[in-house]
């Protein structure tokens, strides 16, 4: 459209004219550089408005505020002749065209307007632009409500699939877990929280647990918890789960001294329970053992055993096994060697370790006693052994051999020149009847085997005074025990590498076997010999031990003495 | 200003905060092997307490510290306390989370701590050193001086084009009506500079920083024939290189309200989130508790 501007112009009071003539197909107001009609002010876009000729009049279009024609606030309008359009302070008021141009517009600034709103024309701050505060503050805090703790309340209030699906990783309650299960527990449970945290806002309950360790046994039977009135702890608390890297067991000693530096403290309390403050000699009561101690009953013409436990304290302790075994003979190498090899003994000869690395496989004639004690008893027949444990049997077998031997009588026209000496001339010229003669022969080999150097060796060996041979020598029986300490752990393979020895050095830092000239002797050493490498505390020149170190909190057994009885 | 922060009342927050460490570094220490760290020993709850109401009561002193009318107080002690607390609570929130992170609603909260946390501290760094380059590029005026200079030079460049040749005219009067000031947040940032010409041949080419139109200019100095072109050319040249001072003194402007600000936008809508997760993560903690 062609137009014709003109721009009033009032300075000092003396009106003047300045005409300009516009042509274009869109006349543009706003307050950028660009805009054919330029005006200022902080009302004024930069591109605000703009005139298009329409059928001999003007249409008006707006994109900002601020515009009014004849006084009303509008965003559009068709203006005829006379119409008075305000942009901000501006005025614009249409006046007839003449000849050649298709509108007129005359045109007065506002006179307030100052400069420095050009500014307006431009982009010039943040604020302008798309950012905003309040948009991203919105999407961030309802996508964490949402998916922090809508989603995952749903799912819990919901209830009915404790499934988690695993394609569903959006839609979960794993979010609010606060750190990795135990690996074996992430294998049984997995994502499913309401395994344990089972009511809302409510501590891990036992219950829980119980509900998959229901065979764990308690510290102390349930029973004498409720008797003695002692604290009883929820699992969690020496069991946290969470932690980061995973561990299951706090292994604090505070948990344990909590109660076991004061027993006495506790309402009726364990009254034998001594306290334990620390690992050394003045805060750690010494060792008890559990002795296994024979007892023996007369019966008829013999006795009968039985086997019971004691508990005893280390010191003095003294072991009832009935066998005969001096350990210094047999390591001393110039007394004893073994058959195979000619060398001196060493501990893992008899002792092997089993599996669990703390127990001794069981101590048996036939396997380590046999190859260097053999049971021979005729040396005209030094191929003969005896039996090994029923004295009967024994007696029947030399029968057998000495009534074969007297009866045969070619093996004794053999044996006889070669096989003679003096304290057996009296059985090989026995001169009554063959049976008479074995028989007789039985009963001296008897004597020497029960009285004199057979079985009584090593076996403790009554003497019944019974006319009948059978009942006349009574063997106590043998049994070593397998665990002088059975509350308590001990790992035998660890301690086999030490500082400055191995092997059998290892063995005798703690044994004192090469000194122990009895079977009666322990050689279980006490508090002071372990504090020579271990301590409970850190420092530089000692191992630091735990209490479950060498305890355990759940034992093993609800009641190890009972146990142990149980199992002889 | 930012000496008023730091030592405000002989830094009266800074020893708050350090003692409020201290304290926190201490508890986190009493942790020991029957009692491991962690958000959920006594220690852990302490420090969780004490980081939540901290991280809510700085948000709350983000607005307080804004209203000037407040007579609780003056800005700078709610900022000096804003900026000393809220690197405490850093070091608070680390120790309560005892440094186990990982996928959760625990370490989202955490993490937009963090970043909010870390815009403040970018924040701060403007706010320490933008005033003074600010206040520099203004030389003692304002950004309206600056624009109102910049009309005037506008109006008077397009009055005087009338002297000049058509193609000139053409090319000072579209370089005037096409220069390009701010723009988009990127534009703003960087400063960088649209403006246009036309060329020519009828062409919008790039006028960046007016160069074009510049030396459009001072090429027909030595060819004029006229005394009175020279000098016509000679004053349409210094208006031009004045306004290009001008234009570089707003667009500077611009860019530096620009860093000074945009970390806000950052940091309002994250601490307005972070809320919302120290909400959710408390909430989950006691259901799973």
């Amino acid at each position: 459209m062609e137009l014709l501007l003109r721009e009033v112009q009032s300075s000092a009071g003396v009106g003047a004219f300045v005409d300009r003539e516009l042509s274009a197909d869109k006349i543009t107001i706003g307050c950028a550089n660009d805009q054919l009609l330029q005006l200022l002010g902080t009302d004024i876009r930069a591109e605000h408005a703009t005139l298009t000729a329409a059928a001999g009049a003007v249409r008006l279009k707006t994109t900002g505020d601020h515009v009014e024609v004849n006084g009303e606030r509008t965003k559009s309008a068709t203006l005829g002749v006379s119409d008075t359009v305000k942009i901000g302070g501006h005025v614009l008021v249409v006046a007839t065209a003449p000849a050649g141009f298709d509108a007129a517009i005359e045109f007065t600034p506002d006179p307030d307007v100052d400069p420095a709103s050009f500014e307006h024309a431009f982009q010039t701050g943040l604020t302008d632009t798309w950012l905003s505060k309040r948009v991203p503050a919105w999407v961030l805090s309802v996508a964490v409500l949402v998916l922090g703790m809508l989603v995952p309340l749903a799912l819990i209030l919901d209830g009915d699939d404790d499934t988690p699906d695993p394609d569903a990783n959006l839609f979960t309650d794993s979010y609010w877990t606060s750190g990795p299960l135990h690996a074996a527990h992430n294998v049984a449970i997995g994502d499913d929280c309401g395994a344990c945290h089972q009511v809302p806002f409510q501590k891990v309950r036992d219950d829980a647990c119980l509900a998959c360790h229901a065979e764990l046994e308690d510290h102390i039977p349930a029973s004498h918890f409720a008797a003695a009135n002692m604290p009883t702890e929820r699992c969690a608390v020496c069991h946290v789960e969470h932690n980061e890297p995973s561990f299951l067991i706090v292994e604090a000693d505070g948990l344990c001294l909590d109660c076991h530096a004061d027993p006495s403290a506790l309402a009726n309390g364990p009254g034998h329970m001594k306290p334990v403050t620390g690992f050394d000699i003045e805060n750690h009561p010494g060792f008890e053992v559990a002795l296994l101690t024979p007892d023996a009953k007369p019966a008829g013409t013999g006795l009968t055993f039985s086997w019971g436990l004691r508990e005893a304290v280390l010191d003095g302790a003294r072991e009832t096994s009935n066998l005969k075994f001096p350990h210094d003979l047999h390591l001393d190498p110039d007394s004893v060697q073994t058959v195979q090899e000619g060398r001196g003994m060493t501990c893992s000869d008899c002792h092997s370790l089993t599996a669990d690395d703390e127990h001794f496989a069981p101590i048996t004639m036939e396997a380590h006693c046999q190859d260097c004690h053999e049971l021979t008893f005729d040396e005209s027949a030094p191929q003969r052994q005896l039996p090994h444990g029923e004295p009967i049997e024994v007696i029947q077998v030399m029968e057998g051999h000495f009534a074969r031997a007297f009866a045969d009588p070619n093996r004794r026209a053999k044996e006889r020149p070669r096989r003679r000496r003096p304290d057996r001339s009296s059985a090989s010229e026995c001169s009554g009847s063959a049976f008479a003669c074995a028989m007789q022969r039985t009963e001296t080999e008897v004597t020497n085997q029960f009285a004199v150097r057979g079985c009584i060796t090593c076996h403790e060996v009554e003497q019944t005074g019974a006319d009948d041979i059978y009942t006349r020598y009574q063997v106590y029986p043998i049994r070593l025990s397998r665990d002088f300490i059975p509350t308590a752990i001990f790992d035998h393979r660890s301690h086999l590498t030490q500082k400055d020895a191995q092997g059998d050095e290892a063995c005798l830092t703690c044994h004192g076997a090469v000194t122990s000239d009895t079977s009666a002797d322990l050689l279980i050493p006490g508090i002071q010999n372990c504090n020579q490498c271990h301590s409970d505390r850190n420092s530089a020149d000692t191992v630091p031990l735990d209490c479950i170190n060498c305890h355990q909190y759940h034992p093993m057994m609800a009641e190890p003495i009972n146990y142990l009885e149980r199992n002889l | 200003m930012f000496e008023n922060i730091f030592r405000y009342r002989g830094s009266r927050y800074l020893w708050w905060s350090l003692g409020l460490v201290v304290v926190s570094v201490g508890l986190y220490a009493s942790h020991n092997a029957s009692n491991p760290p962690s958000g959920s020993s006594w220690q852990g709850y302490t420090l969780g307490t004490v980081g939540a109401l901290l991280i809510v009561w700085l948000a709350w002193l983000g607005i307080r510290k804004r209203s000037y009318a407040s007579n609780m107080g003056s800005v700078q002690g709610w900022t000096s306390a804003h900026i000393y607390l809220g690197t405490a609570v850093l070091i608070i929130a680390s120790l309560h989370s005892a440094l186990e992170f990982g996928w959760n609603v625990h370490t989202v909260a955490y993490v937009l701590m963090c970043l909010v946390i870390f815009s403040g501290f970018y924040g701060l760094h403007v706010y320490i050193n933008y005033p003074h380059s600010l206040s520099d590029n203004r030389i003692g005026g304002s950004r309206q001086s600056l624009f109102a200079e910049l009309y005037d030079l506008n109006t008077r460049g397009m009055t005087l084009v009338g002297n000049c040749s058509a193609d000139l005219q053409r090319a000072i009067s579209s370089s005037i009506e096409r220069t390009g000031i701010g723009g988009g947040v990127i534009a703003q940032l960087l400063a960088s500079d649209a403006s246009l010409v036309t060329s020519e041949a009828g062409k919008p080419v790039s006028n960046k920083d007016q160069q074009y139109v510049i030396d459009q200019v001072a090429e027909r100095i030595p060819k004029a024939e006229k005394a009175q072109e020279v000098i016509a050319l000679e004053e349409m040249l210094s208006l031009l290189c004045r306004r290009q001072t001008i234009l570089r003194r707003i667009r500077k402007d611009i860019q530096l309200e620009g860093w000074l600000r945009i970390w806000l936008y950052v940091h309002v809508p994250l601490t307005l989130a972070l809320i919302v997760a120290l909400v959710v993560h408390i909430i989950a903690t006691f259901v799973y508790w």
